[in-house]
């Protein structure tokens, strides 16, 4: 059977078959804000407090659900940057090593390049993006705009919410 | 400030870059969000608002060049009480932010008082 999974902007999958009933309660009522199309300010204001009104903390896979939720919105709404590798390999870094300082420990990157490169002011060269690739084990795929589009269209993840809430 | 004393302190982050006047990634608003719950135990959500940004009231932070419009941004806008010991580390934090988020100037108020951190590439930025 196909396990349950939201899978982020960025493609990383978040496990959804260990929810406890409190986690699903609060995704259902997320579910319903997130279909009336919020504004993008709006439900990131309003699911922070709905988080702790349902005594969920930062721990639960519902905070990066709903992090990634109020990306894809901003992105709809023209106030967010749709994701670009930097975004890719931020997550990444965070799933495999867990900090910036420990990947960096790990591969010999310089902490300040990878920190100005995430922040958007130096760019990879193919060299040292192909040597990152490898210490993470991930490769480079070139996608169809459009294949991409949908990955983090805010209806993928209304569709992926319903799963979850299940 | 008495011990125990939270001062309210709100800050401003422009939707937009300083530098190409472009939206921020997905990236730098999720880790701005880590950041504070990290730092503070602070688990808090924006509210819109449009920040009239007039670079004459930021005194020696930036200077645009000679003749130019004040610019007009949409910034969200964060409030936090944190312990008064503690607006040193909010100050660090929003410094760190302003380089993540191609800012030069980051706008802070606390306890109603208002305050513009001047951001320096030295003052790092928001870690993953």
């Amino acid at each position: 059977m196909k396990k349950r999974v939201f899978q982020t902007i960025t493609g990383r999958a978040l496990d959804l078959e260990r929810l406890d009933a409190k986690e699903r309660e609060f995704l259902a009522a997320v579910q319903a804000k997130y279909e009336k199309n919020p504004a993008w300010s709006a439900f990131a204001s309003w699911w922070p407090k709905e988080l702790q009104r349902s005594g969920l903390s930062a721990e639960s896979v519902a905070y990066r659900i709903c992090q990634d939720l109020e990306a894809r919105l901003g992105i709809a709404q023209g106030k967010v940057a749709a994701p670009d590798y930097r975004d890719y390999l931020a997550d990444l870094i965070d799933e495999r090593h867990g900090s910036r300082y420990r990947f960096c420990k790990a591969t010999g990157m310089d902490p300040g390049h990878l920190s100005r490169i995430l922040a958007g002011r130096s760019e990879l060269s193919l060299q040292t993006l192909q040597r990152i690739l490898e210490q993470l084990d991930a490769a480079l795929v070139i996608e169809p705009e459009k294949a991409l589009t949908e990955r983090f269209s805010r209806e993928s993840a209304v569709r992926a919410l319903a799963a979850a809430a299940r | 400030m008495e011990e125990g004393l939270r001062p309210v302190c709100t800050f401003l982050i422009p939707v937009v870059r300083d530098s190409d006047r472009r939206p921020h990634l997905p990236l730098v608003w999720r880790l701005l969000q880590d950041a504070l719950l990290r730092t503070f135990d602070a688990l808090t959500g924006p509210e819109p608002v449009l920040y009239y940004r007039n670079p004459e009231a930021v005194p020696g932070a930036w200077r645009p060049e000679e003749g130019k419009e004040p610019i007009e941004d949409l910034s969200r806008k964060y409030t936090v009480a944190v312990p008064a010991h503690r607006v040193d580390e909010l100050r660090a934090l929003l410094r760190r932010a302003g380089n993540s988020f191609d800012q030069r100037v980051m706008y802070l108020e606390v306890g109603g008082y208002a305050e513009f951190l001047e951001v320096r590439p030295e003052d790092g930025f928001l870690e993953v």
